[in-house]
């Protein structure tokens, strides 16, 4: 399998958006292929990342409506779904059609609208990644689910909860710089916990906020990226893993299992460790969601991933910068888009070129997860030397 | 016993593990050779959540709780709430789990003294 980059990223706005599904997407493409210099026509493949299109849009059928809206030939278009992780799935998917030399130029893309439609529904639209038969019969709600982790994770490991609510200030923080988040408002603990309760102990400024949007990437191998971008980056390990779909295939609420496997491979393929990333952009679409991800990948240990991030070690100076681009909880989770929209900042970052740029960053980790820890995806970049 | 308060689990004579149903296969290792146990609904709380924002069509009370029970310390089963005493909920409480026509509830199984 050859080595493959990415040679162009693009993104629309995040937050809500007056287009509709299908132009937000086509939006974010043309960024990306624009920032790829390649000829539309040379794209031989096409993924598309999406979770509730059907639902909260009535649009079915969107890799194909994607695809003819951008002008691309008669290719193979593919739309891919794993909840939340449905972005970093359609990575994944085309790393591969480049890396086993099905085609050279592969796109890919998230998207996502969820704006202007009733909370009640965009809330059983979220409830759906929880299994029908059990979880949803009982009323839990996706913030639910995070909600029983929090209570479990701060009882466990006797953390104060305000360690927990602190790690969206420091995203709110970083996403004063970025224009690209929904959310760029100073925000304080105080803020955090006066803000309405969703689902105990979780507060709304807990939660990512219901957001459009889109992100998106070109594909090529290494061996040629350098035609195409000056600066491309890399891709040193792309893993993907089943995890758990019911509370009752949990034997903890601590660890994601998927996140967990999925890292130990990407570390394994890139041959590198924890220690070895300079920035990380992982999934935090709850507060307690980042600290639990941040012990899964290995940047601290279990149980002690809050009281790290309060000692500064993942701000843009910490040891570990994680979601300098402000994160899900400050740009907003369009749940399709968001895999490639942390992609996006990685590259960023890799480049040189990010808003909050993390000094000599060189090696990247972007982190997505879907539904109670049951699909995730870890991608793993670095500079092209 | 009432028969209110049986989970119906298949047991995997492979591995050991519990599944509640429905299963047609063990979940954790795919066998086949999985067979029907009814487990009490004796158990205790392992986590709670106290939902304010509701899915489409919640007919029940308005906030609501829902609990992680650990029934037996075989397996996890997520449980509404029946009651709306949330102040009596805390990790570690005793409950027991009600099975009413496929939708799991609970209760505690001591009065709260907090009322």
């Amino acid at each position: 399998m050859r080595k493959v980059s990415i040679i162009g990223v693009g993104t629309s706005a995040f937050g809500k958006l007056q287009p509709g599904i299908i132009e937000i997407a086509v939006e974010a493409c043309e960024k990306a292929i624009a920032d790829a210099g390649i000829e539309k026509k040379s794209i031989k493949t096409f993924y598309l990342g999406n979770y509730a299109g059907e639902v909260l849009t009535g649009q079915a059928l969107l890799a194909a409506m994607v695809a003819r809206g951008l002008g691309l030939g008669v290719i193979p278009v593919t739309k891919v779904e794993g909840a939340c992780a449905s972005g970093g799935i359609a990575l994944r998917h085309g790393i591969q059609a480049v890396a086993t030399g099905e085609v050279d130029f592969a796109l890919v893309a998230g998207v996502e609208k969820m704006t202007g439609v009733p909370t009640p529904k965009v809330t059983s639209a979220l409830a759906g990644a929880v299994d029908q038969n059990l979880e949803g019969k009982v009323g839990l709600t996706f913030p639910g689910f995070f909600a029983l982790a929090f209570r479990r994770y701060i009882h466990e490991f006797a953390v104060n909860e305000d360690l927990i609510h602190q790690v969206v200030v420091k995203s709110r923080g970083n996403a004063l710089n970025n224009p690209i988040c929904y959310l760029r408002k100073k925000t304080s603990l105080e803020d955090i916990k006066a803000s309405y309760p969703v689902a105990e102990p979780l507060r709304q400024m807990d939660c990512c906020p219901i957001s459009d949007g889109a992100a998106a990437a070109v594909i090529c191998p290494a061996e040629i990226a350098k035609n195409f971008h000056a600066n491309p980056v890399q891709i040193l390990a792309s893993t993907q893993t089943l995890g758990y779909t019911r509370l009752s295939d949990l034997s903890s609420l601590l660890s994601f299992e998927a996140t967990v496997n999925a890292a130990k491979k990407a570390y394994q393929m890139a041959g590198i460790t924890p220690a070895d990333i300079d920035v990380a952009e992982i999934h935090d679409c709850f507060s307690i969601a980042e600290v639990i991800d941040s012990e899964d990948l290995g940047f601290f240990k279990k149980g002690e991933g809050a009281a790290a991030a309060a000692g500064g070690a993942t701000s843009l100076a910490g040891t570990i910068p994680i979601n300098p681009s402000g994160g899900l909880i400050s740009r907003g989770h369009p749940v399709g888009a968001t895999g490639l929209a942390q992609v996006y900042e990685i590259v960023k970052q890799l480049r040189g070129d990010a808003v909050n740029q993390v000094p000599n960053a060189r090696t990247g980790l972007a982190h997505n997860l879907g539904g109670p820890g049951s699909t995730c995806t870890v991608t793993i970049l670095r500079q092209q030397d | 016993m009432d028969n209110n308060e049986l989970i119906s689990c298949q047991f995997c004579e492979a591995c050991g593990k519990y599944n509640l149903k429905p299963a047609r296969s063990c979940r954790n290792c795919g066998c086949s050779r999985i067979r029907e146990v009814n487990l009490s609904g004796k158990g205790s709380l392992y986590s709670f959540t106290v939902i304010h924002v509701p899915p489409e069509n919640w007919t029940f009370n308005k906030p609501y709780a829902v609990g992680l029970v650990s029934v037996n310390g075989e397996i996890l089963v997520t449980a509404l709430y029946e009651g709306d005493e949330f102040d009596c909920l805390a990790l570690g409480a005793g409950v027991t789990v009600n099975n009413r026509n496929g939708i799991f509830t609970f209760n505690l199984a001591e009065k709260c003294l907090e009322h």
